[in-house]
């Protein structure tokens, strides 16, 4: 007799909607549990973060979730010693233990001063950055970074795209967008923000015929798929930018001049020392009226009336318009100059220029949704690659420049910040917020990722903080929090504090930063170290505590694709709010975070101030504001904060019922600038007196901060490998990110690390076939990679003709060594172990860390090979 | 005179040694004489903290009146004899990524 098999009935069979938190691009995802068991994660089609797609990345998250080394007990270090391999000698210990001795840690370091404390944070998992940033401002301390997060990518980046375009980060208008150039960027075509939104994006676009041209030393993820890709020496993007804007003004008189006079400082006059000449009696910007042939403040004039170009004669001084000085300043910087910089050929740079303007339609308009707009179809867009560098700002804001000159920032089919206009849900008007104007017409940001706003900059001044940021206003993240001259430069500085506990959010520093060498001895100065993380890494090898955290899949949020500025797809479409919440329950001991910041907040006795930072940070309004002295769980909060917005009947339950809140945009939100009034600095006038207020109090402590890097328009300034003349090393070592992996967290997911290995690219130095070749290498070699500072590392070659010939292209960052993470352990090529981390590898201007590093490769013989 | 109640939150309050404290100031008081008067109290340093040049707040510190934000030094603090709370926090986070 056959007896068919009989497949056993689940009692439970659902799928529940979430946020993915493999990457910061935080997509919408759903859930499969069977019988409390976690079996599959998809997107979520109902969303608009992914619509459904998911990476490879995110559909590997259940691997992660359920990884056997993960914590699940809190742990105390036993071993006072410490170091890069060395045991900690961990013993488990109950939570009841373990926050007696943290909660007294940091409350005597609150007494004593609350500057001593020192916050790193993941930015991986963007659900952190909330409560993470509201226990810093109740405790009290200005000290917290990313650690390579915004050192590596966002100084630059973030920085320019808050102060020209009102966001954290550009795209091209994918919907109408006719011709892009990426710079060092992948958007729509790897990871990041929005990131599976603007694959399909992105796509589409291509498919309709957009035409897309990758500036990039490597050919991978977005140089794959372009239509052309341009090959340049590492770091000299802003020399191809400014060819191309030459082109336009000098070659080709090419610029829209209604968008430079009304929306730009480009009328503004200036006077001999190169500041806005300024009316007496407001001291508002003056420009020059061509009606009544005199100068008046920018706003008694209308626009069209304003004079762009020329020298005006006031009181007898000659004044010459900021765009003047913009034209003066680009007639030497010609293709043949970028070519001289770049390796890329004049005539490239020359036909590229050409392009860009010919396709921008200038004085062109579109009907969207009934309103006629501007219609610029072209885009300069550059991310990490681009500005991760030494001329971190310049590079930026050069290629931010072409769109400025052609009318395409945030008009239709041109360059767009990421929603950094929202009108608010219909039914509740919120969230609410729109660019504006400061005293000089210029643009500030109506919402930002923190607090500390990329424009107006603060006057700088002698630091109180670790990170000297108070000196370098133009800086979001710096390499004194862990760089080999930190303790010179706050001797220098007065700085009067080290120090006394770091606590850790899931950051691994110890790869992520630059050497570890240099990263482990800042780690050993810090007397108590707190981490709070998945699994044990480098970093926690040099804790006192490490405490179990939960992951994505067992946590909640109320916001982890807020604000709207960071990972919501930019154009047409519609507005999304999701929520993270549980998928399972958590294991072990494991308590999420953001609660345990709660209950830390009671013992240190910051509890007002705890409440009053979420009632801040989360814009609360009433009756949905947090009582000050009441005792609210983090579940409570995100209640709170999701009634605010959207009123009474949408609390966290609707939404994790719902999943998702949808609203449609307007034209007036995603092409804002059209409808508002405000300007943005083709001339960066301000930084002539903030250069001359840090460099007054630097000098006199024997530190000079070189002008260069504070004028007013952009130029091309070498890497320090640039200047390198050992013949020796000869090629340029940089590194991209993988669309495989996320930093160095997900090396541990077996799933992706096999993809990894399958993948040429993603555990190997990629050098130029021909390069290799006279090095005598073949494909798969093992090789050293050794720096001029002598710092070497080891990894496998692949030979490829998609880089550049004098590039060394390696996906970041790899090379684990704990044991406490043995699939990762040993996979890939640690880049980062060749960077310097100090200040002369910093730029100047914004300290963002030069990632670039000259380098000789040798073939690894004896025991290696 | 105007009762003006002050809540400093945060670094503001660590440093100042205190989270609660009343200021009696002469009316009308604006929140430009709060801040004077807090300043004659704590010290030149707080000023410094909470100005990003001598005409402009920080772009991080937040300033709420009776729990409505603001950023005019000129807004008046007391209206009719009613209660007036100023409570002012630094959010001195940057971020990056």
């Amino acid at each position: 007799m056959v007896v068919a098999a009989q497949a056993p009935v689940a009692a439970e069979d659902v799928w529940i909607p979430s946020a993915c938190s493999m990457c910061y691009g935080t997509c919408s995802i759903l859930g499969h549990r069977v019988d409390g068991v976690l079996t599959k994660i998809e997107g979520n089609p109902e969303s608009v973060l992914g619509k459904g797609r998911l990476c490879g990345k995110g559909i590997s998250g259940i691997m992660t979730l359920y990884d056997p080394h993960r914590l699940n007990k809190p742990l105390r270090r036993t071993n006072p010693e410490k170091g890069i391999g060395v045991d900690p000698k961990w013993e488990e210990i109950s939570w009841d233990e373990a926050l007696d001795i943290v909660g007294e840690k940091l409350r005597h370091v609150r007494q004593d001063d609350p500057r001593k404390l020192f916050i790193q944070r993941t930015t991986t998992n963007t659900s952190s950055r909330t409560p993470w940033q509201v226990f810093g401002w109740a405790f009290g301390t200005p000290n917290s970074w990313v650690a390579g997060g915004g050192l590596h990518c966002g100084n630059g980046a973030h920085l320019i795209s808050g102060i020209m375009h009102a966001s954290w980060s550009v795209v091209p208008d994918f919907q109408y967008c006719n011709y892009a150039v990426y710079f060092g960027a992948s958007k729509g075509h790897s990871a990041g923000h929005a990131s599976c939104s603007n694959m399909g994006m992105a796509a589409d676009a291509r498919a309709r015929g957009m035409h897309m041209v990758v500036v990039d030393p490597i050919c991978n993820f977005a140089g794959a798929k372009a239509t052309e890709w341009v090959p340049l020496r590492v770091g000299t993007d802003a020399a191809i930018a400014l060819g191309m804007c030459h082109t336009l003004v000098h070659e080709l008189r090419l610029w829209d001049s209604p968008y430079l006079k009304a929306k730009t400082n480009g009328p503004y006059l200036t006077g001999p020392d190169g500041r806005y000449l300024r009316d007496a009696a407001t001291n508002k910007p003056l420009v020059w009226d061509t009606q009544t042939k005199s100068a008046k403040p920018f706003d008694a004039v209308e626009p069209e009336q304003m004079a762009l170009e020329g020298v005006h004669t006031v009181s007898g001084l000659e004044c010459p318009t900021a765009f003047e000085r913009l034209k003066a300043h680009l007639k030497p910087l010609t293709p043949e100059w970028g070519e001289s910089i770049s390796t890329v050929p004049a005539a490239t740079i020359r036909r590229l220029g050409q392009e860009f303007g010919r396709e921008a339609r200038i004085g062109s308009t579109i009907e969207v949704q009934g309103r006629t707009l501007p219609y610029r179809p072209v885009a300069a867009i550059a991310f990490r690659g681009a500005q991760g560098h030494k001329n971190s700002v310049y590079n930026f804001l050069a290629v931010d420049l072409l769109n400025e000159l052609v009318g395409s920032a945030d008009m239709v089919g041109g360059c767009l910040g990421f929603n950094p206009s929202c009108h608010g849900h219909p039914e509740t008007g919120r969230p609410h917020y729109i660019p504006y104007a400061d005293e000089d017409g210029l643009m500030i940001t109506g919402i930002w990722m923190a607090p500390h706003l990329p424009y107006p900059m603060h006057e700088p001044r002698m630091p109180e903080t670790m990170s000297l940021i108070d000196l370098y206003p133009m800086t979001m993240m710096s390499p004194l929090m862990a760089s080999s001259d930190q303790e010179e430069m706050w001797q220098r500085f007065d700085l009067p504090y080290r120090p006394e506990v770091l606590l850790n959010f899931g950051c691994n520093s110890l790869l992520s930063v630059g050497n570890a060498e240099t990263v482990a001895k800042t780690l050993k100065r810090i007397p108590f170290i707190i981490s709070i993380d998945l699994f044990i890494t480098e970093f926690s090898e040099f804790a006192d505590i490490v405490l179990p955290d939960c992951s994505y899949m067992e946590a909640h949020d109320s916001r982890p694709n807020f604000p709207f500025i960071f990972n919501l797809p930019g154009g047409m479409g519609e507005w999304c709010w999701p929520v993270k919440q549980p998928v399972v329950e958590a294991a072990g001991e494991r308590r999420e975070s953001s609660e345990l910041l709660v209950e830390l907040a009671d013992r240190i006795g910051i509890r007002e101030d705890l409440n009053e930072g979420y009632n801040v940070s989360m814009r609360l309004a009433a009756p949905f504001r947090l009582e000050r002295d009441k005792r609210y769980t983090y579940r409570e909060i995100c209640d709170m904060e999701l009634k605010s917005n959207f009123g009474p009947e949408h609390g966290l339950e609707w939404f994790k019922q719902h999943g998702v809140i949808k609203w449609p945009k307007k034209p007036e939100e995603v092409y804002w600038r059209h409808f508002e009034n405000v300007r943005v600095p083709i001339y960066w006038e301000f930084l002539i007196d903030t250069w001359e207020q840090a460099n007054a109090l630097a000098e006199p402590r024997g530190w000079h901060i070189p002008r260069e890097y504070y004028s007013p328009l952009p130029s091309f300034l070498p890497c320090v490998s640039h200047e390198e003349t050992s013949e020796q090393h000869d090629l340029y070592a940089f590194y991209y990110r993988d669309a495989i992996h996320t930093n160095s967290f997900t090396m541990e997911n077996p799933w992706l690390d096999e993809t990894a290995q399958l993948d040429p690219f993603s555990y190997t130095a990629a050098m130029h076939s021909e390069a290799g070749r006279r090095k005598g290498l073949k494909d798969g070699d093992w090789v050293w990679i050794e720096s001029v500072k002598g710092r070497r590392i080891r990894g496998r070659v692949h030979l490829t003709e998609a880089i550049h010939p004098e590039g060394l292209g390696i996906a970041a960052c790899a090379g684990h060594w704990t044991e406490a993470q043995p699939i990762a352990k040993g996979k890939g090529v640690f880049i980062n172990d060749l960077l310097e981390v100090d200040m002369e590898h910093s730029s100047p201007a914004n300290l963002n860390l030069d990632l670039c590093v000259k380098v000789g490769v040798t073939r690894c013989d004896g025991e290696w090979s | 005179m105007a009762l003006v109640t002050i809540k400093l939150f945060g670094m503001l309050g660590a440093m100042a040694g205190t989270r609660d404290l009343q200021l009696e100031l002469a009316e009308p008081a604006h929140l430009r004489d709060a801040l004077d008067a807090l300043e004659a109290r704590f010290g030149p340093e707080f000023r410094q903290r909470i100005m990003r040049n001598p005409r402009a707040l920080q772009t991080y510190l937040r300033i709420f009146v009776n729990e409505t934000e603001v950023t005019d030094l000129d807004t008046v603090l007391q209206i009719n004899g009613l209660p007036t709370e100023v409570s002012l926090m630094l959010l001195p986070a940057a971020e990056g990524g």
